[in-house]
């Protein structure tokens, strides 16, 4: 697999979702599926006012690149880039993107889903979750 | 010998730094780093049951020897995406 069917980074930009389509986007590509994961504005009936990520990031780069390189290696003729936010991120703003293109929308849904599994398994991220009266480490996958 | 300890999210929190050292023995494995930590560390006590140890950015288990020149992580159950 080479790395132009790859593409992985952690960082503190705002995630720009369309980049990723076009980086993804191939002649031979029938499908573009994106999952974009986003700040909710509450959780259990409290507010959220903004999220904070935090990341072991040299782990969390490999990490991505590993998931990534599993979803190209199961479903060959996929491409694949991976991004996760790190820092504050505001209410509806995207903390992770994956974008896939296959020729074809079964294999890209399997493989986006296989991503995001993933990610929210074995991914060196951490959320701290900022309300009115104060924040804390979300210690469950959500 | 002296190994580098990461710790993050909540383990960061409990050590009150990022960064830290500790001296072990030769041969020592994750399991018995960790437990020298928690003894320096009361605060990561709680946490133990629920973390995961990195070797090198690898997830290992808490039986593995620790390699000279190691860094060891201490990563809370993640909570990206």
């Amino acid at each position: 697999m080479t790395d132009a069917r790859l593409h992985v980074a952690i960082t503190p930009a705002p995630l720009d979702v369309g980049a990723l389509q076009d980086l993804v986007a191939r002649p031979g590509a029938g499908a573009i599926l994106s999952f974009v994961g986003t700040v909710r504005d509450e959780k259990l009936g409290r507010r959220v006012l903004h999220i904070d990520y935090e990341a072991y990031e040299s782990m969390a780069e490999r990490v991505l690149r590993q998931i990534g390189t599993e979803m190209c290696v199961r479903w060959p003729e996929c491409t694949a880039a991976l991004v996760h936010r790190i820092g504050r991120v505001e209410i509806g703003a995207a903390s992770i993107a994956i974008v896939v293109s296959t020729p074809h929308r079964a294999e890209g849904f399997e493989a986006l889903r296989y991503g995001i599994e993933a990610v929210k398994r074995d991914l060196p991220v951490w959320k701290r979750e900022h309300f009115e009266d104060g924040a804390v480490w979300v210690q469950e996958g959500s | 010998m002296r190994i580098e300890v990461l710790c993050f999210a909540a383990a960061r929190d409990a050590i009150g730094a990022m960064r830290t050292e500790i001296d072990i023995e030769p041969g020592t494995t994750v399991g018995s780093a960790l437990v020298a930590l928690v003894t320096r560390y009361p605060a990561l006590e709680s946490l133990v049951p629920s973390l995961r140890v990195a070797l090198n950015e690898e997830f290992v288990a808490t039986s593995v020897s620790v390699p000279e020149g190691a860094t060891l992580a201490l990563l809370p159950p993640v909570s990206g995406g």
